[in-house]
This record gives structure tokens, sequence and C-alpha cells, in this order.
């Protein structure tokens, strides 16, 4: 019997400074990879297992499914280097410019050092907020 | 006097030759010679020589203030003779074995122990013979006790069930201050499968003697046993299936009660497959709850299975040791206030709930939880499970707030890709602290408010 699935698959790129759903993993922050259904998938083997489990529910079913792309700021933020005491503190980074730039002069010279390109980005997109 | 000699010598004389020819004459012989009491039968009085009317026959006397007893029963006593100002607490009157006078049960006397013993039994093993409901009452009858609850009778009372014997309550009251003690060997156990077997507000067993609780894996429905304010509660349960219970139920049942102790063994359990709400205890709407929970086996593989549910409770404690468990540990439902999983020891070996083998689910009882305290527990991983969290902080339209999560252990030998702790969004200022935790994907996976993360050790590595 043929199958008939529809999968609404799109992909959505978020806007400067939008929020792509995170969550912060022993103090590194993860972005999510997509979603099904409305459910926040983290990974792509979490998607892909999501999907089929849809699929194996019925010969006819009906799911939406999407992945995130998100912006560079947040990716640069979360892959920084950054400490983050909780998740709160990389949410408050990512929204509040005064914060972020609090946040970006209180680095230690050692992680300026290293992390320059990273610090030098997110001081340029931060200035523009 | 010479002649009244020979008389006599001829009489033995005659009596020797007697004894020869006739020998049962030498029993009458004897017997005139040499009577004994009980051989004495009685006479009568010669009424022209006594008036019999004032003659008193009298026995020895025991002044009260002398005589001490602890227990006396008294068979065929006629119940005329008894004054009731001088009845001792604890005389139990029968008109025959195993059938207490009706004249002297409630009202005339005080009972302190009663002994049920079963149908049937030997009648002087016990002072009721009825292994039911009826027996329980009338237990509580001789004692004054019956239709009492929370009032709290004027004097101490114990109801002992016989040892090797099996009793089947339903809809039992155990009013305050009355202790049911149960023998050696002796079980309880329910009528149906969806009534309840007691509800305590004495105490149930004692410490180190519980009492034993069978249910016979019939897939109770029902609330098995219902702990009320101020009861003490010392239960072993055995053959512990569940059916799938009704919203709101658990074998053992503390709901708007305040001041409860129990100490719970489940030799064996096996929690029904319900979604989401209750299983072997669940606390609602009561306070200054002390519950210690020992779980010896349970029936795994299906995380659906629930231990342990609290909702809008305050100062609630458990804590036990959890022998090869898996499912739902304990749901901290919404309404809740200074909640504590303490010195809990659970060896989880079979999968989890992926929210959390304790975890939060605060919609369901539409409130707030604040103030909860998962502290100095072990959690001793040897199922295999990539998702899911040991202790999980739900999201909710009611957040919770101010959980604290610390010194507790956590060995996940197998190891995987299961995180210890997880913190969703919703929830504000979990404290987590002073954790110790190997084998895990991570200690903790914060999307909280204002999460306070401090002094843990994943690994080995204190954890950022």
């Amino acid at each position: 019997m043929k199958k008939y699935i529809h999968i609404i698959c799109c992909l959505v790129c978020s806007l400067a400074y939008a929020e792509t759903p995170s969550r912060l993993l022993d103090g590194k922050v993860q972005l999510a990879f997509g979603e099904v259904n409305g459910q926040v998938c983290w990974t792509q083997s979490e998607q892909e297992k999501a999907i089929a489990h849809y699929e194996s529910m019925s010969s006819t079913v009906v799911f939406t499914a999407m992945s995130y792309v998100p912006d560079k700021f947040e990716v640069t933020l979360a892959t920084s280097g950054i400490k983050f005491d909780n998740f709160t503190d990389y949410q408050r980074a990512r929204d509040e410019k005064a914060y972020l730039e609090d946040k970006l002069d209180d680095l230690k010279p050692s992680q300026n050092r290293k992390m320059k390109s990273s610090i030098d980005f997110l001081r340029k997109e931060n200035a523009k907020r | 006097m010479n002649s009244m000699k020979s008389k006599l010598y001829i009489a033995f004389g005659l009596a020797s030759i007697l004894m020869v020819l006739k020998p049962q004459f030498h029993f009458a012989y004897h017997n005139f010679f040499f009577r004994q009491a009980g051989d004495i039968t009685g006479g009568q009085f010669n009424n022209g020589l006594i008036d019999s009317s004032s003659v008193t026959k009298k026995g020895p006397t025991i002044d009260q203030g002398e005589l001490e007893v602890n227990s006396v029963r008294g068979e065929n006593i006629n119940t005329g003779t008894v004054n009731s100002s001088h009845v001792v607490a604890g005389i139990f009157l029968r008109d025959s074995p195993g059938v207490l006078r009706s004249s002297h049960t409630a009202g005339k006397q005080k009972y302190y122990q009663i002994t049920i013993g079963t149908t049937g039994s030997n009648p002087d093993s016990a002072d009721i013979l009825d292994n039911g409901i009826t027996g329980f009452t009338s237990a509580l009858v001789l004692g004054q006790l019956n239709g009492l609850t929370l009032q709290k009778p004027t004097t101490t009372a114990s109801i002992f069930l016989n040892p090797n014997s099996n009793f089947n309550f339903n809809g039992a009251t155990l009013p305050a201050g009355v202790v049911l003690v149960c023998g050696d060997s002796t079980t309880i156990s329910p009528v149906g499968v969806s009534s309840s077997i007691i509800d305590v507000y004495g105490q149930i067993g004692r410490l180190g003697q519980p009492c034993t609780i069978d249910l016979h894996d019939r897939g109770f429905t029902g609330e098995m046993i219902r702990l009320r304010s101020n009861s003490r509660a010392y239960l072993k349960f055995i053959n512990a299936s569940e059916g799938n219970q009704a919203s709101g139920m658990a074998e053992v049942m503390i709901r708007k009660s305040t001041n409860v102790v129990a100490v719970l063994d489940f030799e064996s359990l096996s929690p029904g497959v319900q979604d989401d709400r209750f299983g072997a205890l669940a606390v609602n709407n009561s306070s200054d709850v002390y519950v210690t929970m020992n779980i010896t086996t349970m029936t795994l593989g299906t995380v659906g299975k629930q231990i342990v549910e609290i909702s809008s409770s305050g100062n609630i404690h458990i804590s036990g040791t959890w022998n090869k468990v898996g499912g739902r540990g304990v749901i901290i439902m919404g309404g809740n206030q200074e909640v504590f999983v303490e010195n809990l020891y659970a060896e989880i070996a079979a999968p989890w709930d992926v929210r959390g083998f304790i975890n939060f689910q605060a919609e369901f009882s539409n409130a707030n939880s604040t103030s909860t305290h998962i502290i100095n527990n072990t959690f001793f991983v040897t199922s295999t499970q990539d998702s899911g969290e040991i202790i999980g902080v739900a999201n909710s339209n009611f957040p919770t707030r101010s959980v604290y999560i610390e010194g507790n252990r956590g060995f996940y030998m197998a190891g995987g890709a299961a995180n210890f702790i997880e913190v969703e969004s919703t929830a504000i200022q979990t404290v987590i602290k002073n954790n110790y935790v190997r084998g895990f994907n991570a200690l903790v996976l914060d999307s909280g408010i204002a999460t306070i993360i401090t002094d843990n050790i994943l690994n080995g590595v204190i954890v950022p």
C-alpha cells in the first residue's frame, strides 16, 4: 500500500538577533537543529528519529518538519568560548547590548587574544544593535 | 467393757471371713473406714434441727486491693454478679468459648487488648473469631472505639491480629490512639479490587513489626491504605500489582492529612501502566509527612510505571532504598512547598521516563511548586538509555521555583547520552550544587531562568 505522507519542510533562517532555540550543556551553548511537529530537535539524528517515528505511525500521516539556520551572531556567541554561568547569562548576552558589552570588556587578555576574531565580530555586531 | 471388746473381735472375725468369701465386701469395708472428700455426697439438713435458710456456705475471699490481674477470662459468669465498678479492664466474659457475653460489651467496660482470630480457629486463641470486617468492627465496638476517627479514645487500646492468619478487610477505620498489631506471618488483604482496606487514624503495625498487606497480584485499582492525620504506619506489601488506577489513586494514599509517619516496604511492586498519575504512594493536599519507602523488586520495563507522586502539599519527606526500579520514581506536581526527596538510594535498572526519574509536572495541579529539595540521594543506573535525565525540572505554565539539587551522587554504570539533570525554560532559580556524577553525558542541561550551578563534579572534573 502506497503511503501518503505529507511533509512540509522549510528552512527557517533566523533573523538577526532573533532566537534559535538554545540551551546550555555544562556551560556550552547548544543551538537547536530543527523541529518536528513543534518538538525541538537538538541534533540531526534526533530530527531524523522524530520523522521516522511519525512515518511509522500510520499509512497516512501529516506532520511538519523544519530546520533552523541560526544567525552568524548567535553561532559566534555560542562558540566563542565565552563562559556563561547559566542559560540566563547566555540569553542576556545574546539579547542585551550593554550586558554583552560588559561581558566582552570583562574577558581576560588571554581570552581576548585566543578568541580575537570572534570577539571582534561580536563587538562589531553588538555596536549595530 | 470386755463384752464390748468381745463383740468387736467377733465383728472383725466375721468381716475377715466375708472378705475371703466375698471379695466385693472388701471395697465396701475400705470405703466405710477411709472416706475421700470426693466420695461424700450431699446430704440433707434435718429441718427439725437446723434452719437451712440461715446457713451460709463460705469460700476463701480476696480483697480487691490484693488482686492484680493483667488479663482474666471468665467463662459462664453470671452477669448479675459482676459489679461494673469492680471490673478490671481487659477482662472478657464469655457465655461460651469464642462468644463474648453480649451484656458486657460496649458501655460496660473498657478493653485495652483485643485479639482477633480467624473464623473457625481455636476459640481459646482469640476474643473474636472473624477474619473479615465484621470481626474488626466487633473489636472496635468492644473497645468503645467504633465510629471514632480523629477523636482520641479515653484510653489506649490495641487490637492484635493472631499469627499465621489471613484477614480480609474492606472499608475498615482504625481510630486515633488505637494500635493494630499483626502477629507473625499474618496478612491483611482487600476484599475487592477497587475497595480500600483501611483508613488509618491510629497506628498500623509497629517499627520492626510491620503488618503485611498481601494484594495477591490482582491488579488493584483502589486506594488500599489511606493514611489520615496523625497516623503511623509500618507496612510490608507483597504481591503488589496495580491495575490501571483512576486519576488520583494510589496503593497508599495520604490526602488532606497532616503529621503522618510511614515506613513502607514493598517486597514486590508492579505499578500500573498509567499515563502520568499516581502509583504506589501519593501525597495530596497534606503536610508534615515523613515516608521511608523501601522497594525490594519492581516489575520493570514500562516507563509509564510510577512510584511516588506529590501534589499541593508542604513539608513532605521521602527517603528509602529502591532496588531495581525504573519508570517514574518521584513526580512532583504543582502546588508544593518544601518537598524533600532526601537520602534515597535508587538502583535504576530499567528505562526511566525521559522527563526524569525524578521530575516535575506542575501542569497537572495547575499550581506552582516552590522550594523543593532533592538532596543527598544516590542514583545508581545500570540500565542503558540515551535520552532523558535522572532529575528533570520540566516546563510548565506554572513555573517551578527554587529547586535545590544538592549533594547527590549519580553513577551511570553503562554510560551513555543521558544527562543527570535538566532544567527546562520555565524553571526559576534552580540551585545545582555539590553534586558528584560519573558516566553521564552532562551534569546539567540548562534552559532555565537564573539557574545557579556551582561546585559540581562530572567524571572527576569540576563542571563550569
